[in-house]
């Protein structure tokens, strides 16, 4: 069952520059899918088009069967998103934020208790979480936008260079969550530049190059015996 | 409003609060701040308090008893329009949060009512003081009934929000103009400036319309003034027709024209939010870029350099700090073609001065323009999370704060210059006295960008969410404020009635040395606050 469906997705600047070429890509139900390509090459641009921040000019963006232009609200309620530098509310302590974000999305006090305690412990931040957001280092910032992003169990969970700033037993831990997610049925995207990660945690993956998707597929068609590192700089370096 | 965009709301404004910090923080020093921060506020709110209770009863002194609802209307009107135009365009767009709040379940109607709501709230205080104050002095004079008391102060938490609504539809059309450009952020530059100009001008416009319209009357008459501002802005009449007459129209018609303007605007707004903040949150890289020869610069000038990049890449610290030297620069222009006179009267509205008497005040005229905001007081601040950059490189605190100086003069002292000289060639001085006037000129920017620093440094504060909470929020700026305005009146009335005593070269000899008096002693407090930072 498909979860995300992104049909020739365009974005056009003011000045007529193509930060985005005609992508189309399927993330199935259980899917860990890898967004790679250099920098500049339209990875946050398309994960802010998927999560509904940003418009784009032409194509349409399925999550769960709803299109992110048309039913926006639809689309946001079964998703989670994780940017590479999270600006979360400074003046709340974690919790506090935490709660907003369980408020938003109608989750009741004993289900996330128990999920704030569950993935707060393994994340190694529930200690942290009175405290105010301003005191945190960016790994525990991550960690909490990790946090709040789970609380509500998302269908779809699109993060941006999640393992940037991570310690190395939160990056294992955050891998964990996702093949967990994954086994329920959830799927989930998200960007790298990291491709041993990739190669290790994804089953699909796209190469992004200059807004124009070059290479896609299950990871096993796409590198075909050779490593993903190799495939990678092969068809940028086209 | 339903829950959730109550419940944003109730977050928007506690993830702002410092009381929040207050309760969680365990950092001593930060809590200390923050204690002294809201005293330093309390105070203020006091002087304001304290100062327009004064002013109200000198309205009821004067006979106008009756028009006070009809000034605090126009009082508060002219505040909160003036204010929200200067900061809706970064409280509604490209604010940090808006990828996670966009992320969420929440509609763009409910991102962007709550913002201005949250922008509302954070600005009744200073509208509350001031109708508390203006209601202090009309029951001292009309002795009206008690039902009148909780009225007023009710309904006039409503006065500021048709005008914010007004400012923040302006400021909505100026973005969706220069969205459609490459180089927006200069096309939002340029329309917000003429914007902000063309209100500030509007005064001079609505006060001539007032007088118009009464034949024989003179602008102190209650009765004429109260209806030639009630005639073009209805909601005065609604807030005194509700608060004093307790009319139940006039509490229906201001409330629910308020409601209904701000339902209407953020539908037309939130149809297009999601496009308009695509185009200012996405940067277009040209990736065209050639090396070529590089010039090497003193480490003070390179900061300066930093500095006015920092200043004109962003568009509320550029239009909230340069407003003032765009209106110099426009009155040393006027000036030329229609002379100082017509200036002068303009300002005073007629009053019996000459363009002779007030010429050595042409320098304060100028610098009340140039020296209204420093760079200085926000600069320091701003650095923000980058302050890491200047305190890990090797350059001393000395080069670091003069290359803040540096730039707030290359942008001040040319406003200045172009003013002064307009003024002096429009009022016909001769060549020693403009000589004159520049230097002291010069010298104000001078003592503005010293004394602006010692407030900036003094109190830096480093986390903040919006570049407005610096520019126009900041205790440092109104700290530079009140003082340097006081301080230029003082000066401005204390040169024109000396120099019909001793002349106008001694005036400008001693002003001078005042300045340069004050700029040394400011100086030193800034090398030596920057030493401990």
């Amino acid at each position: 069952m498909s979860v995300l469906t992104i049909e020739n997705y365009t974005k056009i600047y003011s000045d007529d520059k193509k930060a985005a070429d005609n992508v189309s890509l399927t993330v199935e139900s259980g899917d860990i899918y890898g967004f790679i390509g250099h920098n500049g090459a339209g990875k946050s641009t398309t994960i802010r088009a998927i999560v509904g921040v940003l418009d784009f000019t032409d194509g349409e963006i399925f999550i769960d069967g709803h299109s992110v232009k048309k039913e926006p609200m639809e689309c946001k309620k079964v998703t989670a998103y994780i940017p590479d530098n999270p600006d979360l509310y400074e003046n709340l302590t974690g919790i506090q934020y935490l709660n907003f974000v369980a408020d938003v999305f109608d989750i009741d006090a004993a289900t996330r208790e128990a999920r704030i305690k569950d993935y707060g412990d393994r994340l190694e931040i529930t200690e942290a979480l009175g405290d105010p957001i301003s005191s945190y280092s960016h790994g525990m910032k991550q960690k909490v936008a990790i946090l709040s992003a789970l609380i509500h169990e998302p269908k779809l969970m699109v993060m941006d260079e999640p393992f940037v700033g991570l310690d190395p037993k939160a990056a294992f831990m955050l891998k964990e969550i996702m093949h967990e997610m994954c086994a329920r049925g959830s799927a989930v995207f998200f960007s790298t530049h990291v491709l041993e990660v990739a190669e290790k945690l994804c089953n699909k993956v796209a190469i992004i190059k200059k807004g124009k998707i070059i290479a896609q597929g299950t990871m096993e068609e796409l590198t075909g015996g050779k490593s993903l590192e190799e495939v990678f700089l092969e068809g940028v370096n086209e | 409003m339903n829950n959730k965009n109550v419940l944003l709301l109730k977050t928007l404004l506690r993830s702002t609060s410092s009381f929040n910090v207050l309760k969680t923080s365990k950092d001593s020093k930060k809590k200390g701040k923050i204690i002294g921060t809201f005293i330093a506020y309390i105070l203020l709110y006091l002087m304001l308090l304290a100062y327009s209770v004064l002013m109200a009863m000198g309205y009821g002194r004067a006979g106008l008893t009756e028009a006070m609802p009809m000034l605090l209307t126009m009082i508060l009107t002219a505040l909160a329009f003036l204010f929200t135009l200067l900061k809706s365009n970064s409280y509604l767009y490209g604010f940090k949060e808006y990828d996670m709040l966009m992320a969420m379940p929440f509609s763009e109607k409910a991102v962007v009512g709550s913002k201005f709501l949250y922008m509302y709230i954070k600005s009744l205080p200073w509208y509350l003081t001031i109708s508390i104050a203006m209601l202090i002095g009309y029951a001292m004079y009309a002795k009206p009934m008690i039902a009148v008391y909780p009225l007023w102060i009710v309904l006039s938490l409503f006065i500021p929000v048709i005008p914010m609504l007004v400012a923040s539809l302006l400021s909505y059309i100026v973005v969706k103009i220069s969205a459609a450009f490459k180089y927006w952020k200069a096309v939002q530059a340029v329309l917000l400036f003429a914007v902000i100009i063309l209100s500030f001008f509007s005064r001079f416009f609505i006060e001539k319309i007032i007088k118009d319209d009464s034949i024989d009357e003179v602008l102190t008459s209650t009765a004429s003034f109260t209806e030639g501002f009630e005639k073009i802005y209805l909601p005065a009449k609604w807030f005194r027709e509700g608060a004093t007459e307790l009319k139940i129209s006039g509490i229906f018609l201001l409330v629910g024209v308020s409601i209904l303007l701000f339902e209407l605007i953020f539908i037309l707004v939130a149809r297009s939010y999601k496009r308009l903040n695509s185009a200012m949150k996405t940067s277009v890289a040209r990736h065209a870029y050639k090396l070529t020869k590089q010039k090497k610069k003193s480490v003070a000038r390179t900061m300066a350099f930093k500095e006015i990049k920092r200043f004109t890449g962003s568009i509320p610290y550029l239009t909230n700090a340069g407003a003032g030297y765009v209106m110099a620069i426009g009155v040393g222009i006027a000036a030329l073609f229609v002379g100082l006179d017509k200036i002068i009267g303009t300002v005073t509205s007629g009053a019996p001065v000459s363009g002779d008497m007030v010429k050595v005040a042409i320098p304060f005229i100028a610098y009340f323009l140039t020296g209204m905001v420093a760079l200085t007081c926000a600069s320091p601040s701003l650095e923000g999370k980058n302050y890491w950059i200047i305190k890990s490189l090797p350059m001393s605190y000395k080069d670091i704060y003069y290359g803040k100086i540096l730039a707030n003069l290359y942008i001040s002292i040319p406003a200045q210059l172009i003013a002064t000289i307009g003024m002096c060639i429009g009022g016909k001085c001769g060549v020693a006295e403009t000589i004159g006037y520049i230097i002291l000129g010069i010298t104000l920017c001078v003592f503005s960008a010293t004394f602006g620093c010692e407030c900036g440094i003094r109190f830096m504060k480093l986390d903040w969410e919006n570049d407005v909470e610096v520019v126009k929020q900041g205790t440092a700026v109104v700290v530079y404020m009140f003082p340097n305005m006081i301080l230029t009146i003082a000066m401005l009335i204390g040169s024109v009635i000396l120099s019909m005593i001793i002349g106008k070269a001694l005036v400008i000899v001693a002003a001078i040395l005042i300045y340069c008096l004050l700029t040394a002693v400011c100086m030193m407090r800034v090398m030596a606050l920057a030493k401990r930072r």
